[in-house]
């Protein structure tokens, strides 16, 4: 049986009366990135926390490559990059990167320089000298520099500007040749999107789901604008949210395009225009459909 | 525009009401043992033969000049007034740095004053706040005093004198913080400042030639005022001028300031210095070292030079049969030998030592609220290695620190003439620092409950403790209220043996406790 990189089984984190993760279950693989995406406060820093051993779970459990996570065999191959980089002020970035590389035991000192060039990252500066992206930067660094197993990730990018979140996407490209895995927490949807094949949503502590994007994508189906004299289509099998607009109609299409083809082909279609939902768009029907009933 | 200047007054407040808190029920409690002292000694006519003590360089030096001790609140400006000053200053110049360099290290300024507030409104602010804690310190004294000591005048200028001292101690710490950063900088900084007026006015009081020096510094201008003594109103004119010098200072240099900045910093580019970065051990030792250093320079002065006044403190008991009478009757007899009086210096030095124990293992605490140890724990380092770390740089500082404070008392003692065995003070400061295990056991369990207020609440149960076995035993308060203390415990050594059976006890008492410590630690949810 193959070892899961990451895996969360059950696991649920009580702050007091407040259920920040509740029952969660989750497993990221060797060579997988997946996207951890939430609305803020819904528990993704917290489950990344509890895969770090920052906090202790309140039940379930959580491992890392098999050994549970915050044990001294689990972060032997765990890096972090938080969203909000708090360091010691007066040391300079390659002094704080040394630091870390010397207590997580490894450290690819060829990497490193490559990435500081990468980044553009000036390293001989005092942390309380730099910029928020770029203390962010020396996270990062420190991160991949290690070159570990697991790379857990939480909002890395924010601060950054777009060429360095290109830069970024290049270190994560990388990984995943290379084999490690990695878990993603990001509102950047895009940049998820780009490098995650699966993404798990979470909402008040709760996954929504895990799957593929092609996968969700599937479910949420396909955009059509259709221009010209079109009739209802409302009742063909697989169509929803069928609109009138200006010049023809708008619909949504979930399962086989057969049966619309086929209504449309009796149709005075002058074009037709077919589009993916995005992450977002995924995201958001999700997040929509997982919302409480409001009274 | 009011709802927006009240708010921020509200919020300056707000980060400095527990620590005000503390320092006021110190005052108050110090204010009180001390008058219950003066009662038990057979006040004012029991004291006859410490007046001619008065004169005397040695005691001068430790805690200022005084003619007589008339009233419950002459002998309480003697025998406190300097030392209660001395953390009126502290809590000031910490408050200051704490609510102007540190809200902008941590940004929290720059929300602050980006509204219709300002930076100079703000500031103002935070000049005001700071000075209505200093008013309220001098109002707690007042009001203290005053219910023993009806001498309405003299009350109003020791009290004024400690308002006036913690406004120059805040006017300090706001100073440096326009010029130095980060925050634990400047608090050094502006605590060395305070410390060094401190050993100045001991200096100054310690010789008649050297008097001019009292000008210098606050804690002179404290002693001119005269409560109690010769009343000289006009010195209060100098805490009213130099805080409002000072604060005309700090406007002029944050106007011309980036926000987030010090105006004199090291350079924001710096060669690597990867000495103490390949483990958590070196780390632990490279981060306490600058606090470990400003403490040793502060504690080995202290040591010199009341050291140097050995000689001049025994001739004099010597000389003076009435005075070793009392000093037997309350249980003292044993300074009047250079060896008894060097065990009493170690003694007083102890609580030094706590304060700088405590500071060095509270920076784990601070570490962890802000955020600092994800890193390091996320990447490889284990929590108990961390906190081991810290507890054992923190002890081998404690013991440099001890023999270093040793060698500096022996270095004035034979300065003053007096011979002496080097070891003597040595094995008086290590056995000082006995109660260290303990302290340590206790602060790492305290941590790891309580961490915003984990220094004050630790330093005001130290120097409670402390005081109990100071003076209860002169109250005749319980035994078993005694035995509580951990420096009822100490023996003056080297005129007395090391008390090996309670050190062995208070030892494993705070293993003990670290241990439980250790295990919160272990359990605990980190950054919240």
């Amino acid at each position: 049986m193959s070892v899961h990189a990451i895996e969360a089984k059950e696991l649920t984190k009580m702050f007091g009366q407040v259920r920040a993760v509740d029952s969660l279950n989750l497993t990221v693989d060797a060579g997988e990135a997946v996207g951890f995406l939430g609305s803020n406060g819904a528990g993704k820093s917290t489950t990344l926390r509890l895969l770090l051993g920052l906090l202790r779970p309140t039940s379930g459990e959580a491992t890392i490559l098999a050994h549970p996570a915050g044990s001294p065999l689990a972060r032997q191959h765990v890096a972090y990059v938080p969203g909000d980089v708090a360091l010691w002020p007066q040391l300079t970035g390659r002094e704080a990167i040394g630091l870390l590389g010397s207590l997580h035991g490894s450290m690819d000192h060829g990497y490193r320089d490559h990435l500081f060039e990468q980044f553009e990252l000036d390293p001989e500066k005092r942390i309380r000298a730099y910029s928020k992206g770029n203390r962010q930067k020396v996270a990062i660094i420190a991160a991949f520099a290690t070159r570990a197993d697991v790379l857990l990730l939480d909002e890395p990018t924010s601060g950054l500007d777009p060429l360095m979140e290109r830069v970024f996407r290049d270190c994560v490209v990388e990984a995943l040749a290379r084999g490690q895995a990695i878990l993603l927490s990001s509102h950047m949807l895009s940049e998820v999107e780009h490098l995650c094949a699966r993404v798990a949503m979470i909402r008040q502590g709760h996954l929504v789901t895990i799957a593929d994007v092609e996968d969700l994508r599937s479910h949420v189906g396909l955009e059509f604008d259709i221009v010209g004299t079109v009739g209802d289509l409302s009742g063909v099998p697989g169509v929803s949210d069928f609109t009138l607009t200006s010049d023809g109609v708008h619909l949504q299409l979930v399962g086989p395009p057969g049966p619309l083809l086929v209504a449309l082909a009796s149709q005075q279609v002058t074009s037709l225009r077919t589009r993916e939902a995005s992450l977002e768009e995924i995201f958001l029907s999700y997040y929509d459909q997982a919302a409480p009933a409001t009274p | 525009m009011k709802f927006t200047a009240r708010s921020t007054h509200s919020l300056v407040w707000r980060q400095i009401l527990a620590s005000t808190a503390v320092i006021a029920l110190v005052l108050v409690i110090v204010i009180r043992v001390n008058e219950a002292a003066f009662y038990s000694s057979g006040g004012a006519r029991g004291l006859t033969a410490v007046v001619v003590l008065l004169k005397n360089p040695a005691i001068s030096a430790l805690y200022g000049r005084a003619a007589s001790l008339r009233t419950a609140g002459a002998f309480v400006a003697w025998k406190t007034g300097m030392y209660l000053a001395l953390a009126a200053a502290v809590w000031a110049a910490l408050m200051a740095t704490r609510v102007t360099r540190g809200a902008e290290d941590d940004e929290s300024w720059d929300l602050l004053v980006v509204g219709r507030r300002g930076r100079g409104r703000a500031l103002a602010t935070v000049i005001a706040v700071l000075g209505e804690g200093g008013v309220v310190l001098g109002a707690v004294t007042f009001l203290t005093l005053i219910l023993k000591t009806p001498d309405v005048l003299s009350c109003v200028l020791f009290s004024l004198g400690i308002t006036g001292v913690a406004w120059c101690g805040a006017a300090i710490g706001l100073i440096v913080s326009q010029v130095v950063a980060p925050r634990r900088s400047a608090s050094q900084v502006a605590l060395s400042a305070v410390g060094l007026m401190f050993l100045v006015r001991m200096i100054a009081d310690s010789s008649n030639s050297a008097g001019w020096l009292r000008w210098l510094t606050i804690f002179g201008w404290l002693e001119n005022l005269g409560s109690f003594q010769h009343h000289a109103p006009w010195w209060i004119a100098a805490f009213l001028v130099i805080p409002v010098l000072v604060a005309g200072a700090v406007w002029r240099i944050q106007r011309g300031r980036d926000l987030g900045c010090a105006r004199w910093t090291r350079g924001d580019r710096a060669a690597p210095r990867t000495a103490l970065l390949g483990s958590a051990w070196g780390f632990s030792w490279r981060e306490r070292r600058s606090t470990l250093t400003a403490w040793s320079i502060g504690l080995v002065a202290f040591g010199l030079i009341i050291g140097y006044l050995t000689h001049a403190l025994v001739a004099f008991c010597r000389s003076n049969p009435a005075y070793v009478r009392l000093l037997d009757r309350l249980g003292f007899s044993i300074i009047i030998t250079a060896k008894g009086f060097v065990g009493e210096v170690c003694f007083t030095m102890t609580l030094a030592v706590s304060f700088m124990v405590l500071a060095m293992l509270v920076m784990l605490a601070s570490d962890d609220q802000q955020g600092r140890l994800d890193l390091p724990l996320a990447n490889g380092t284990g929590r108990l290695t961390w906190m081991l770390s810290a507890v054992v740089a923190t002890s081998l500082g404690t013991l440099m620190v001890s023999l270093l404070c040793g060698l500096s008392i022996w270095a004035g003692v034979e300065a003053s003439g007096t011979s002496m065995k080097f070891w003597y003070p040595l094995v008086g400061m290590v056995n000082a620092v006995s109660t260290t295990p303990l302290l340590t056991g206790v602060a790492v369990l305290f941590i790891t409950i309580v961490k915003r207020f984990a220094y004050i609440s630790l330093a005001a149960l130290v120097a409670l403790t402390y005081l109990l076995a100071l003076l209860g035993p002169i109250l005749h308060w319980p035994h078993w209220l005694l035995l509580s203390s951990p420096f009822y415990y100490l023996r003056l050594v080297p005129a007395q043996s090391p008390n090996w059976g309670a050190i062995v006890v208070c030892s494993a008492i705070g293993l003990v406790v670290g241990a439980g410590g250790f295990y919160r630690f272990s359990r605990a949810d980190l950054g919240s």
